[in-house]
């Protein structure tokens, strides 16, 4: 009722601004739109594409990392406070920091062709900064896991390579799919970043566009893209939370 | 020296808190040994050190005359011949009871898919599961999925079984499936240590009573001699006070 109320008042308050009419002319104009919407998409593939690079790579080394973390061997010592001092750096500065530091750095030494190019490093940039982030996510879901499923599958004469990989593994990632989904959004969000380096992916498109035709709307085109892909991936993300919810049976508490 | 499994002299401490201070015991083949004692008087400590789930800082635990606590021994082989099945059942909630039980078998134990799967059955269906082999844990009762564990261990076709406590979380009307498995095994002549407070299955089943106090074997000997007419004060004291709950 009260939503109701409020889209309401929004529909009949705002075209009563002042300006509206030139906000409308700027950013919602039907003709930029339909013009803007195939540039748009054809440079969206580009985000996709590193999406779709980037996302094997985020989830194997994230998951290296917090295997390291978690390993007890004292001879492992060394990378454990190489993996926590790696966590901090890069959890500690923003992606964009990275991909600018990574991005614009890594090509300005001088590297040959393709080795110098932005995108890839850029895209480096933003495997290197949420494998923390993940790594994170499965450190936790691994420390979740209780110890007597370890010691179960050991009294079965399992080592301790299988006991992890058949025992621990596969429930950690089961309780942390829905964090874990969660962070996949934001990257896919995240990967409009990497255009600041230079990239001509679907947000310097939108720029490109804007400053051609003197209007915002390729802008407001490039979020309803982000939209259509972000909106089902978050829906998926609660879904799954609200799932395993139920599962471990866990009630919910009415707000 | 015929001892099918033999404890001497084991001692383990965690940090400065002694658990074991100095337990031996023979076991010959077949026998059924129970450890009763208070809460925190070592047996479950003790059972997970004849797993070696826990490394022991000094004895032995020497199994068909092999010292299988031996640095360099492969620890791993050892489990295999001594099963161990702990209160709380930890069975794999993500695998369905027959994943659980040829799990180790497949992996461990180097068996072919279907001839695991075939054994795993067998036992199965000797224990009245049959029709569970594709249900998860979390839809068994507690009961059910002691008895999985139970099997799970036993698949590995150890020579020595280890029971921690198995009925202790149970609820009461479920704790006699429990109990008759396991007095099936023996009859099948499985060798078998257990950590109990059921005295009156204690009673009926084992060999060999012991009772465990301050990290040693205060008092050891039949059911009769042990629970029916204990000779060490302490025994009478635990005994009371068990009889009394």
């Amino acid at each position: 009722m009260s939503t109701v109320a409020f889209v309401a008042l929004v529909v009949i308050l705002v075209p009563r601004m002042p300006r509206w009419d030139r906000v409308k002319q700027s950013f919602f104009s039907g003709e930029q739109f339909a013009d803007s919407f195939p540039r748009l998409l054809d440079a969206f593939v580009l985000d996709l594409k590193i999406f779709a690079w980037s996302v094997p790579v985020i989830l194997g080394f994230g998951m290296l990392v917090a295997l390291a973390r978690v390993s007890r061997n004292p001879a492992l010592f060394p990378i454990r406070a190489l993996c926590v001092i790696y966590v901090d750096l890069m959890r500690g500065v923003p992606v964009l920091l990275w991909i600018y530091l990574i991005g614009f750095g890594v090509p300005g030494l001088g590297l040959e062709r393709p080795w110098n190019s932005p995108l890839l490093w850029g895209t480096v940039a933003l495997c290197l900064t949420y494998s923390s982030y993940v790594s994170e996510v499965f450190r936790s879901g691994i420390e979740g896991v209780h110890e007597s499923q370890r010691a179960a599958a050991r009294s079965l004469g399992l080592t301790h390579g299988q006991a992890l990989r058949l025992v621990v593994i596969p429930q950690a990632v089961r309780r942390v799919i829905p964090p874990l989904m969660n962070d996949l959004v934001s990257l896919q969000k995240d990967v409009a970043l990497v255009s600041l380096i230079g990239p001509i992916e679907i947000l310097r498109q939108a720029g490109i566009d804007k400053s051609k035709f003197a209007n915002f709307t390729p802008y407001v085109v490039a979020a309803v893209i982000f939209l259509c892909i972000t909106v089902p991936l978050t829906r998926t993300a609660d879904w799954l939370l609200a799932r395993e919810r139920r599962r471990t049976g866990a009630t919910r508490v009415a707000a | 020296m015929n001892a099918h499994l033999s404890i001497r002299g084991v001692h383990k401490a965690f940090g400065r808190n002694e658990v074991l201070r100095g337990v031996s015991l023979d076991v010959p083949r077949g026998n059924v040994v129970a450890f009763i004692g208070a809460s925190g008087s070592g047996k479950s400590t003790l059972l997970r050190c004849i797993n070696l789930l826990e490394p022991i800082d000094d004895g032995e635990i020497v199994l068909d005359g092999t010292d299988i606590s031996a640095p360099g021994f492969d620890a791993n082989v050892a489990r295999r011949d001594v099963g161990l099945v702990f209160q709380n059942y930890n069975l794999f909630p993500h695998m369905n009871v027959m994943r659980n039980i040829t799990l180790a078998l497949t992996h461990a134990a180097g068996a072919e898919k279907s001839a695991a799967e075939a054994s795993a059955m067998d036992l199965l269906t000797r224990f009245g599961l049959a029709d569970k082999a594709r249900a998860y844990p979390e839809h068994l009762s507690g009961g059910q999925q002691q008895r999985v564990a139970i099997i799970r261990a036993v698949a590995l076709k150890p020579s020595v079984l280890l029971l921690d406590e198995v009925t202790a979380a149970l609820d009461p009307q479920l704790v006699g499936e429990v109990l008759d498995l396991i007095a099936e095994l023996r009859t099948s002549g499985m060798t078998m240590l257990m950590a109990t407070h059921e005295m009156s299955f204690a009673h009926s089943i084992a060999d060999t009573v012991c009772f465990l106090h301050d990290g040693t074997i205060h008092e050891s000997g039949t059911p009769q001699e042990v629970l029916d007419a204990p000779r060490e004060e302490r025994t009478r004291t635990f005994l009371a006070r068990t009889n009394r709950r």
